[in-house]
């Protein structure tokens, strides 16, 4: 039997005895604290001071005891240095410290530092016992917690370990980056060579981000392996995907999902790629659409997301065919990049350009905050794609939309640094100034002020050119001028003076459509 | 890029006056620049026509798009009407590259502070 806080004795349990350390150096409290915490059924070591303290938690191991109660005020070193040595090497075990005299200051620091808990001396028996017992907790709770992210780090090895044996990042042509949220996540990509030498890409993401995630993630990895060594077409594949999750996972009544796993959903993306004749086929449920750019910088999105997979008997793919000659790269990212870029008030595409070329401690970094999975694949297309353009801001401008000018050139203004942050003050300020003109020019005039009418607004970024390339077209028939191309223009002519900027600013200028598209580059060098 | 509408103070009297546009010039707000310049300018006429230097101090601007431009061009011409001579303080070397491609280096002192 033992005695509780609150004077009940109690039959003892036959779980571990919980082992509390105590230090005091007024020795006769120290054996009364000694023999009251044991009274409440509780192991004890005592210590009269901070250095013996230390020297019982080193040799015993801090993990052997579950809660500290130490006193404040002691000769040499005080209760707060102990916390401090505690946080250093077990942020995890409870400190509950016992005082006669902190100020209010003192107290916060205690606070500050990790203590569970305050007493004041003359210490109340049934407030010690209320504290030690919350102490015990918060200590089971914060070593179950440790446990389990240790757990979801073993779940991220083996995920990561599936992504190296799928060959992913064997292909010199595929950049391929996998930040999950929680080391382990519900993103994967799989990786398959067809019978005909072509390569099977598969994208995916399943609905969260926890570790059941990536229990699913896992799951559909190893179904869409088998049945790419089935040999099934990609369509088939898809549909298999969506037949099981609506007609296995997914059906259940509504009430009964309380005690069942949660329903499940999966964005995927199936790419068949022929290298060496430049073709791919794809089609998209869910995730972002890809977007393809070509040599010369002029990028599109391909197709529609579509819906995920496991929610309609029908989820309305479409397969499209592309021609990837011509050093096209294609990329491909889950909707995690998309919303990491929106709270950071940059383009996704901004972000994706510069995570696609930091190192892996770099992209630790960047990554660094994510709440969410993220996963980026770019393809390169052909060897002269090595040097080609990524997207960094792919706009459309309704007509109406000058008055939002100024956030419009703010956005521009953190994606470009954020995608290329060697770009200088001067060059930014260079390519802001003729992008403002070029769009105002193009809303103005192009599409006569109408929001149903929008301007197109591009910008890419060559890390082989060391290149800033802006674009800006609008629906309109042009104007015959050639104030922008022309070598030596009459400056003394009449002329709106955001023409003589547009020229003026960028490295070089080129127009097409009669002026209606306006080409500038901006060179690093 | 700043899209708020900067103050505009003056100071100075005599022969010199200074104008301090603290903040960019855009055509997101160059109607209100324009018009508190044209009411101070107004004023100094009437109250100091001996004045001979208008010092226009916009060293607080990030950046001058084309309808700034503009404006200023029409400042350095409403001045010159006046036999006013004109200064402008700029901190931004590219607003001071933006100011001799539309050749107004030519009708106004450009200093970079």
């Amino acid at each position: 039997m033992f005695l509780t806080p609150d004077g009940r004795q109690v039959a003892r349990v036959s779980r571990p005895v919980d082992h509390v350390l105590i230090i005091d150096d007024e020795l006769a409290l120290l054996e009364m604290l000694q023999t009251v915490v044991s009274t409440f059924g509780y192991e004890v070591t005592v210590a009269s001071n901070v250095d013996e303290a230390e020297g019982i938690l080193t040799r015993q191991g801090t993990h052997t005891f579950q809660c500290v109660l130490s006193d404040y005020k002691m000769p040499g070193r005080s209760g707060l240095d102990l916390l401090r040595w505690l946080r250093h090497f077990d942020g995890d075990l409870s400190i509950i410290v016992n005082t006669g005299y902190a100020s209010h200051e003192d107290v916060s620091a205690m606070i500050r530092e990790g203590a569970v808990d305050v007493l004041r001396k003359p210490v109340q028996m049934d407030l010690l016992g209320q504290a030690l017992a919350h102490g015990v907790r918060q200590t089971r709770i914060s070593r179950r917690r440790a446990r389990a992210e240790h757990d979801v780090k073993q779940v991220g090895v083996v995920q990561g370990y599936m992504l190296r044996i799928t060959g992913i990042r064997d292909l010199p042509w595929v950049n391929f980056v996998s930040r999950p949220m929680h080391q382990a996540g519900g993103d994967f990509v799989s990786c398959h060579t067809r019978q005909d030498g072509g390569t099977l890409l598969i994208l995916a993401d399943v609905a969260g981000h926890n570790l059941d995630a990536a229990y699913i993630s896992a799951f559909f990895h190893g179904a869409v392996h088998g049945m790419a060594r089935g040999a099934l077409s990609s369509l088939d594949m898809m549909r298999e995907v969506n037949s099981f999750l609506l007609e296995k996972w997914n059906d259940r009544e509504l009430g009964d999902s309380m005690d069942m796993a949660p329903e499940a959903s999966v964005c995927a993306m199936f790419m068949e790629l022929d290298k060496s004749r430049g073709r791919l086929r794809f089609h998209n449920n869910g995730l972002p659409p890809p977007v393809l750019t070509r040599a010369d910088a002029t990028s599109r999105t391909l197709g529609s997301g579509n819906c995920p997979l496991g929610l309609y008997e029908d989820p309305e793919t479409y397969i499209e065919y592309v021609d990837c000659t011509r050093g096209c790269s294609l990329l491909c990212y889950s909707d995690g990049l998309e919303d990491f870029a929106r709270a950071r008030r940059i383009s996704a595409l901004a972000l994706a350009c510069r995570i696609s070329q930091a190192s892996e401690a770099q992209r630790e970094e960047l990554l660094a905050d994510a709440d969410d999975d993220i996963m980026l694949v770019r393809l390169r297309m052909d060897d002269c794609a090595e040097g080609s353009f990524f997207p960094v801001l792919m706009e459309d401008y309704p007509g109406d939309s000058e008055k939002e000018i100024d956030a419009i050139e703010d956005y521009w203004a953190r994606s470009v640094a954020y995608a290329v942050p060697s770009l200088g003050e001067d060059k930014l300020y260079a390519l802001l100034i003729t992008a403002r003109e070029a769009l105002l020019n193009a809303l103005r005039h192009g599409c006569s002020r109408l929001r149903v009418l929008k301007a197109r607004f591009h910008i890419h970024y060559s890390p082989a050119a060391r290149t800033v390339r802006l674009m800006v077209e609008d629906p309109g028939t042009g104007y015959e001028d050639d104030f922008l191309t022309n070598p030596e223009p009459d400056m003394e002519k009449e002329r709106h003076s955001g023409l003589v900027l547009i020229r003026n600013f960028p490295d070089k200028v080129w127009t097409a459509r009669n002026n209606a598209t306006v080409f500038a580059d901006f060179s690093l060098f | 890029m700043n899209a708020s509408i900067p103050q505009v103070t003056v100071a100075g009297s005599g022969e010199e006056i200074t104008l301090v546009v603290a903040g960019n010039i855009l055509s997101t707000n160059v109607q209100a620049v324009r018009q508190r310049v044209l009411d101070i300018l107004a004023q100094t006429e009437t109250s100091n026509p001996d004045w001979k230097l208008l010092h226009l101090d916009i060293s607080a601007a990030q950046m001058v798009d084309s309808t700034g431009l503009n404006f200023l061009v029409a400042v350095a011409r409403h001045v010159k009407k006046r036999n006013v001579e004109l200064k402008i303080s700029v901190s931004s070397p590219n607003i001071a590259k933006s100011f001799s491609f539309i050749r107004l280096d030519r009708q106004a002192q450009v200093v970079i502070v």
